[in-house]
């Protein structure tokens, strides 16, 4: 994608349910990242609700990234704004920012290229709820997709949901013959007749079918690996979710989640997110920070948690 | 504390050796599989919030049951090394070990093979119980009572000597696939635990008290005089209740039932 001046890295934050914290997230990793003098923009590509600003503490901006997708005579760099702090740079989302009708997958890669070309090392692209195409499609795009899922059964079935649809979207758009392409719609019809329950067998089927495609396909698939984090942990109880979800996902999708880290329920947070001030910006004492450096540290290490 | 290669490949479960059932690296410690067993244990369990929407409860115990086994074979530093001698063996021969079962040689020798719940609870009254003359730590704890088929044929084996426990010996006669257990459910839970079903259980996993107390940083001696019972030497209550939970836990024990348990024990002997 591009050619790589810097080692630069696109981190998307999604997730399938609103309101799980992922512009909580996604703001306070870029505030992490600058503090940590690396050049970083945040993105906002929130679906009609571009709130990435409010989160900073920042008034709604004018030039927005809509500006840049609709207009040919604006660069992305037109559309960024700098923030109070250094190395730190927001491009403000609008209403119709990855709303624009159909945006055809070529557009999309356009528009992940002028991503790319940005003067930063790193670009943190917080996407919003829902499984659109478009969401998934940059969630795919990046180099590393994030999903944060609170410890609650209809964040869990949306994320589940989400990482199904991604997978079968990038199981999709790796197949490159319409007759796997057939067994795929016919095995995300959930009454499918191949009996094939979960993903992962699907893939095996594929392989039995078209053992080249196959062993291919299974190639690309491993790159399909989300990031996870909990947030508003509770318990301890709570954070071994993190590990069950981890699990769960390799035996039904035959994927392999990492689970990054969590973030503990904290009144702080509220009262910080009340007062628009990030609490990575002074709040290095506290444990949620602590806990946002973690997940810093193992998403660009690509490390992970291990169950205690 | 981290791991960085993705741990398995992309096929299902029946296909996965048991590093990647479990999901752990080759370089695995023991504490690492025991606390991917415990994941495991909460994750396909009814109700759990991870996979009742992706899982039935059949297709929950069908998972547990494999993880299970894989497991009790991971678990025990000798069986162990013999199922990645395996492997490393089907990787030369270029064999897909999905097709080739892993059969632990021990397991060909009944005579060898320990007790069974029965056979322990309640201690027998002999002053030496057999059990720890025994060295039954190279077998893969297995058991009888019947849940489900499985699909790890398990290995039949020699005729038993007829020293071996009556249970031993009907179980060699059968021709039944033996299901194996999860390891807490060798003990008779219905029983107090005590200084023996923690010894006997820790036997059955193949587990030496060096091994016990490397994993659970108690101090070897006390591990001892906890199985011997020997309170007069085990330093204050509080700690003994806090040894007996560590190691059920350890020995996939319900550590709350041990614990209250054991300090029953611990209780009325002090009184005493």
């Amino acid at each position: 994608m591009g050619h790589l001046i810097k080692n630069k890295e696109i981190l998307a934050i999604g997730g399938g349910k609103g309101g799980v914290g992922k512009s909580f997230l996604a703001s306070n990793l870029g505030i992490i990242l600058a503090k940590s003098n690396r050049e970083t923009v945040l993105i906002d590509g929130d679906l009609g609700g571009a709130n990435l600003h409010t989160c900073l503490g920042i008034p709604a901006p004018e030039a927005t990234f809509s500006d840049f997708v609709n207009n040919p005579t604006t660069r992305i760099n037109d559309v960024l704004l700098r923030t109070s702090l250094e190395h730190l740079s927001l491009i403000s989302g609008a209403q119709d920012f990855l709303g624009i009708a159909n945006p055809k997958y070529s557009q999309k890669l356009k528009i992940i290229r002028a991503i790319q070309s940005l003067d930063a090392d790193f670009i943190i692209l917080d996407l919003g709820a829902g499984t659109s195409f478009n969401t998934l499609d940059f969630f795919l795009l990046a180099d590393k997709g994030v999903i944060v899922v609170l410890p609650e059964p209809t964040s869990i079935e949306n994320a589940y949901r989400f990482i199904k649809s991604a997978f079968y979207r990038k199981l999709k758009l790796v197949a490159a013959r319409p007759e796997v392409r057939e067994v795929i719609d016919w095995a995300m019809d959930k009454k499918n007749d191949l009996g094939l329950r979960a993903p992962v067998e699907l893939l095996d089927y594929i392989k039995r079918m078209d053992p080249v495609s196959g062993v291919e396909m299974e190639e690309m698939m491993e790159s399909f690996r989300p990031r996870l984090v909990l947030n508003q942990v509770r318990s301890v109880g709570d954070i071994r979710i993190g590990f069950s979800i981890q699990s769960a996902c390799q035996k039904f999708f035959g994927i392999q989640v990492d689970f990054v880290g969590y973030i503990e329920n904290d009144d702080q947070i509220w009262q910080s997110i009340r007062k628009r001030q990030p609490v990575a910006l002074n709040g290095d004492y506290l444990k949620t920070v602590r806990h946002l450096r973690t997940i810093s540290y193992n998403l660009l290490g690509n490390h992970q948690l291990k169950p205690e | 504390m981290t791991l960085d290669a993705p741990l398995f490949a992309m096929k299902p479960l029946k296909s996965q050796n048991y590093y990647e059932m479990l999901g752990v690296p080759r370089y695995a410690t023991v504490e690492d599989i025991r606390n991917a067993y415990e994941v495991a244990r909460h994750t396909y369990r009814e109700n759990s919030l991870a996979t009742y929407s992706l899982f039935s409860d059949e297709e929950n115990t069908e998972i547990l049951d494999l993880i299970s086994g894989a497991y009790e074979v991971l678990f025990n530093p000798e069986t162990r090394k013999e199922y990645d001698d395996y492997l490393v063996r089907m990787e030369r021969q270029g064999i897909d070990p999905a097709t080739q079962p892993f059969e632990p040689t021990q397991a060909r020798h009944p005579q060898e093979h320990h007790p069974q719940a029965e056979d322990i609870l309640p201690p027998p009254a002999r002053e030496l119980p057999p059990q720890r003359e025994v060295p039954r730590a190279k077998e893969p704890p297995r058991a009888r009572a019947p849940q489900t088929p499985r699909s790890r044929p398990e290995p039949r084996g020699a005729a038993p000597s007829p020293e071996a426990p009556l249970s031993v010996q009907l179980e060699a006669m059968s021709d039944a696939p033996r299901p194996r257990q999860t390891p807490r459910e060798y003990v008779d839970l219905s029983r107090p635990i005590n200084g023996e079903t923690l010894r006997s259980a820790r036997e059955h996993m193949g587990i030496s008290i060096g091994d016990l107390a490397e994993s659970t940083k108690i101090r070897r001696t006390y591990l001892e005089y906890l199985e011997e019972e020997s309170f007069e030497f085990l330093p204050a209550a509080v700690y003994v209740k806090g040894f007996v939970t560590i190691v059920a836990r350890v020995l996939s024990l319900p550590p709350d039932k041990a614990a209250e348990d054991y300090m029953e024990i611990y209780q009325r002997r002090r009184k005493a």
